[in-house]
């Protein structure tokens, strides 16, 4: 019998017929590497794209976010975990063919989609699918990733989607070693190379926003190289710092210092032009502002967890600083929340 | 003006709870909020201690507040056994618990208690798929008794009609003409709504993706202990506190998934319907609870829409489906002093009104902090 070699993330598993891997969503059948839940889901929602969170590309738009299961990483402090880490039998309950996803976000007046909730790494060939049928109504589609794939699946994923969020977890080897339970890559190389090397790449395909979860004593000592890393690519890389709330395995650990983050990012404001820190409620890090006048361009508040939402824009017609005309680095076509909601679903 | 104070443990603001924005205010109670949200972080749903919370920030509101009627919730009995398997002794273990700590407060504080059981749960059997429906159906939350449907087709309304979970399909029109109630629900309101069976929900669009092991069961009754005479059904429980509260201090203490079976106090069961309804924990239970209104008179019906109304300009913004505070919540229909304090976000500061409020800050379970919400009367700054 053949045992293949798993092609889409680093990890590179050996599948042996009908065997699975780490994530345990691919199998091997014959010559073919294939999913053993295409187009299933766990979670069907409507939500601020700035939830996701994505806060340059079509801003104030509504996002219908897929979840699936499973994760090819096994973070400490996952706060997914009861998607990520759980069986897939018990969560996946909708089935719905790339069509009928593309009806929901119609019906319900999306302006795009974004496979959100856990690593869509495991789910390729359904999302490529979604991606293809997305595209075709004229939709766009993104995805929140931790960037762990083979370079082959990295371009594919940087031409079928419109907007991605990385998350570069963290710096060095022994973080990802002991909190993410990830060994080093082919060839010895580390996971944060990797994660870099492949957000170079998505942007130069595709938008591309980077998030880090902060763990407080774990990798908050790593803010200055993680923001220089993301600069060297392209300081106009947004960047979303949370505050993480550990759960999982590590749910005894205290919520990281506010303050500390805050003097943390203060320098290396440097490094990047959009530094946001969010994550939990009441957050006044979440607006973004004028990196060329220092004017307030998108106002936003946080409303628990990811979940910002937007309350006022200063943007000219070409989504560009209303006050100096600078480019924002925003992208996708502007929309308003409104926009897509049939007149008779319209309110007064 | 109404005002959150927001602690995400060892940091706080204070934010206008109508716009969302942050603000600089001064207020005597908001004093109090920031003191008490720091000195007690919430635990969370799971973690137990939830309602040891709810006793400890309720003896602290009230040596240093004195209110002459004080709202609590309990939710201890309902997360655990929703979210997870909980044993016959874990459960029995868990009433005396959450009891126990309803006597504490009780005893610290003396005010006369008035305590309504939300009801029972009852074992999942079954859940209603409506992602393969043709129309767009509306099933958000995280356990869906009643679900909108608009634009179903002849198929759907075929397919809905002969499943085993499903009890009723009820056009928009017959539940106008049997139930009345304001324009403004039925303006919100679907074309349809679907009534599931109890033991099942409705899963689809906005359905929370958490495992559950439980949900409310329809009880058509609900116990009411501590008021001194029947009332009919909870739309009265209100008044017949305010009442009582003329003469001395009363606490109206909220107890989630506690109902006639299990409640271990003695009780008078009121009604829990209207029509075909059955009220189960949530806003339309708490809303009729404190303002003596049925559902059908608030703008947030069976089936509603929230992203239809989510935009930039929403009021309330940290108050979930609240689209405003309602006037007539017993908080503010009470002269005195009033406070509330509840391990159910959201519910504990939209219905009841009172002049300090504090509760958990947690969605879907995350716990993010503790928030405390000041209701400043007109004409008095802030």
């Amino acid at each position: 019998m053949t045992t293949l070699t798993c092609p889409y993330c680093e990890r590179r598993c050996a599948l042996a017929q009908d065997g699975v891997g780490f994530c345990g969503m691919y199998t091997a059948q014959g010559d073919a590497v294939v999913e053993r839940w295409p187009h299933r889901y766990s979670s069907i929602q409507i939500a601020h794209i700035e939830t996701v969170p994505f806060f340059h590309f079509q801003p104030g738009s509504r996002t219908l976010i897929l979840g699936g299961a499973g994760c090819n990483f096994d973070c400490h402090y996952c706060s997914n975990a009861h998607v990520a880490r759980s069986d897939p039998n018990d969560l996946l309950i909708y089935s719905l063919e790339p069509e009928r996803v593309v009806k929901f976000a119609n019906d319900y007046g999306c302006h795009n989609i974004a496979f959100a909730v856990n690593e869509p790494t495991v789910a390729l060939p359904t999302l490529f699918a979604v991606a293809e049928a997305a595209h075709d109504a004229g939709l766009p589609i993104g995805a929140l990733t931790n960037g762990y794939t083979q370079p082959e699946m990295t371009e594919r994923m940087g031409h079928a989607f419109d907007f991605l969020n990385v998350s570069l977890k963290g710096m060095g080897d022994s973080f990802f070693a002991e909190h993410v339970g990830l060994p080093a890559g082919e060839d010895g190389a580390s996971p944060s190379a990797i994660v870099l090397r492949n957000i170079a790449a998505l942007r130069a395909l595709t938008h591309v926003e980077v998030s880090t979860p902060i763990v407080q004593g774990v990798n908050d000592n790593e803010i200055p190289a993680m923001a220089a890393a993301l600069g060297a690519i392209d300081r106009r890389i947004p960047w979303h710092v949370f505050r993480l709330l550990p759960e999982y395995k590590m749910a005894d650990y205290e919520r990281p210092s506010i303050d500390a983050v805050v003097a943390a990012l203060e320098d290396a404001r440097g490094a990047l032009d959009y530094i946001y820190f969010g994550n939990f409620v009441g957050s006044q890090w979440v607006s973004t502002n004028c990196p060329g006048c220092g004017a307030l361009a998108i106002e936003r508040i946080n409303l628990s967890g990811c979940s910002s939402k937007a309350l006022s824009y200063h943007l000219d017609a070409a989504q560009r600083c209303d006050r100096c005309g600078a480019d924002l680095g925003i992208a996708g076509p502007a929309v308003t929340w409104h926009s897509k909601d049939e007149p008779s679903w319209t309110l007064v | 003006m109404d005002l959150g104070l927001i602690d995400v443990v060892e940091w706080q603001t204070t934010v206008d709870l109508c716009t969302g924005r942050t603000v600089e205010a001064q207020h005597p109670l908001l004093d109090l909020g920031r003191r008490l949200a720091s000195e007690h972080p919430y635990p969370g749903d799971l973690a137990g201690g939830g309602d040891r919370w709810v006793t400890d920030v309720a003896i602290a509101v009230d040596r240093a507040y004195h209110p002459g009627l004080i709202c609590l919730d309990y939710a201890g009995l309902y997360f655990p056994p929703m979210f997870g398997r909980q044993r016959l002794d874990e459960r029995q273990a868990s009433f005396a618990a959450t009891f126990g700590e309803i006597d504490r407060f009780v005893a610290e504080t003396g005010f006369h208690p008035v305590i309504v059981g939300l009801g029972e749960l009852t074992p999942l059997l079954g859940q209603i798929d409506t992602s393969d429906l043709d129309g767009v159906p509306v099933a958000g939350g995280m356990s869906v008794r009643y679900c909108g449907l608009n634009r179903p087709s002849k198929r759907d309304l075929l397919r809905l009609a002969a499943h085993p979970g499903v009890d009723r399909i009820l056009p928009i029109g017959e539940v106008r003409q049997a139930l009345g109630g304001c324009e403004a629900f039925y303006a919100a309101a679907p074309e349809y709504i679907l009534a599931a069976r109890e033991g099942w929900i409705f899963r689809g669009v906005n359905t929370g993706a958490r495992k559950l092991y439980a949900l409310p069961a329809h009880d058509a009754a609900i116990p009411v202990h501590g008021l001194g005479r029947p009332v009919a059904r909870l739309t009265e429980i209100a008044a017949a506190v305010l009442e009582m509260a003329r003469e001395r201090r009363v606490a109206l203490i909220l107890v989630e998934a506690a109902g006639c079976e299990t409640f271990p106090l003695p009780f008078e069961p009121t009604g829990n319907t209207y029509g075909w309804y059955h009220y189960a924990v949530g806003d339309a239970q708490y809303l009729a609870i404190s303002t003596g209104r049925h559902f059908v008179e608030f703008p947030y019906p069976p089936g509603y829409r929230y992203e239809l109304y989510d935009d930039e300009i929403k009021p309330y913004p940290f108050s979930g489906v609240f689209r405003e505070l309602p006037a007539d919540a017993i908080g503010r229909r009470y002269p005195g002093r009033t406070a509330a304090i509840g391990a159910r976000a959201v519910m504990t500061h939209g219905a009841f009104g009172a002049d300090i409020t504090l509760e958990c800050f947690v969605r879907a379970l995350y716990n993010h902090g503790v928030m405390a919400t000041v209701h400043v009367a007109e004409g008095v700054e802030a």
